[in-house]
């Protein structure tokens, strides 16, 4: 799988990484293997590293992100919050798209560029060294 | 592990704003006087933004952390900010330090979406009361907190904040009920004289 998932308790958060080329399919396989972790716990954040891939998203992709979301307000779930590391231009109208398509709850899906305005966007600048520390070893596959 | 507060408004995304930041914010403080002004009776100082940023609380006044929350927009422009202090002086009660929101956005219903989201980011991560101090005469200011729900519980006087001397109310909203007197309980610098002799 081009996709691969680490899930940082102490964090909150699970992080999945994607190097070569990356479709819907793959990212929502993947997720909903880690849905069964034993350390996944509902309200994670979810950040998506795709700077070392290149994506292949459809519409069928969007239409499963907005009906899983509404899945998730009928079982009154509330969206987790979904981060994405990219600066392809494909998926920031993928990202709009999906703001804009009519959906029961509003899809919580932002798009930073770097690991910088990720930490900024979370504001753990005071965990800053865990967070890199737990990225790198993901990264590295450790 | 408590992450930064979404804005619940499309167009706006939040940045943890950092000693990195303090141009950006100086310019936003230069570019919206008006609450200097109404507080200060003066613009923001050259040194408002790095006061915002890296200033320290007088020793004693504990908190667990200070949030400091940059509503950024499309062209990466500042919108507004807040700085929050969480468990000020006791668990549970958040302190507002600064809630500022570009004047273009007076009168747009803004302020008040992004304070209720901030208040509800507070709640669940644990807030069951809020404190602000908030300047008597800056009237705008007075009305947005009082019509949101704020209480005051007592002034301080002679409270220096750049040219002006003023009086500050304290104010504080219960989130998960409870009343003056368990608010009091928890915050003892918040109990007005009257409370004190009350008391004795």
């Amino acid at each position: 799988m081009p996709i691969h998932y680490h899930i940082n308790p102490e964090l909150n958060l699970i992080l999945f990484i994607g190097e070569g080329l990356v479709t819907g399919s793959d990212y929502f396989k993947t997720a909903e293997i880690a849905s069964q972790d034993k350390l996944r716990k509902w309200g994670m954040v979810t950040i998506v590293d795709l700077l070392s891939a290149e994506t292949d998203f459809e519409l069928q992709d969007m239409r499963f992100a907005i009906e899983f979301t509404n899945s998730l307000s009928r079982k009154s779930l509330e969206p987790e919050q979904v981060i994405a590391i990219t600066s392809s231009k494909a998926i920031k109208l993928i990202s709009d798209s999906l703001k804009l398509l009519p959906s029961k709850v509003p899809i919580k899906l932002d798009l930073v560029e770097t690991i910088d305005e990720l930490i900024s966007f979370l504001g753990i600048t005071e965990q800053r060294q865990d967070f890199l520390i737990f990225y790198e070893s993901c990264k590295n596959g450790k | 592990m408590i992450y930064l507060p979404q804005s619940p408004i499309p167009n706006l995304h939040t940045i943890e704003l950092t000693p990195d930041h303090e141009l950006l914010l100086q310019h936003f403080f230069e570019e919206n006087p008006e609450y200097f002004l109404a507080v200060q009776g003066e613009p923001a100082s050259p040194h408002e933004a790095h006061e915002e940023i890296s200033g320290q609380l007088p020793e004693g006044l504990t908190f667990t952390k200070k949030w400091l929350v940059g509503y950024f927009d499309e062209d990466k422009t500042l919108a507004a900010i807040a700085n929050i202090l969480s468990d000020f002086l006791t668990s549970g009660v958040w302190h507002i330090g600064l809630f500022m929101v570009a004047t273009s956005l007076y009168g747009s219903g803004k302020s008040q979406i992004l304070y209720n989201s901030l208040e509800s980011w507070a709640v669940s991560n644990g807030a069951r009361w809020m404190r602000i101090g908030v300047v008597k005469g800056n009237s705008r200011a007075e009305r947005f907190w009082e019509r949101l729900g704020y209480l005051q519980t007592r002034t301080r006087d002679g409270y220096i904040m750049g040219r002006q001397t003023n009086i500050l109310r304290i104010m504080y909203k219960p989130l998960a009920g409870g009343t003056r007197d368990e608010y009091l309980a928890l915050i003892e610098r918040d109990r007005p004289e009257e409370y004190i002799k009350e008391s004795q």
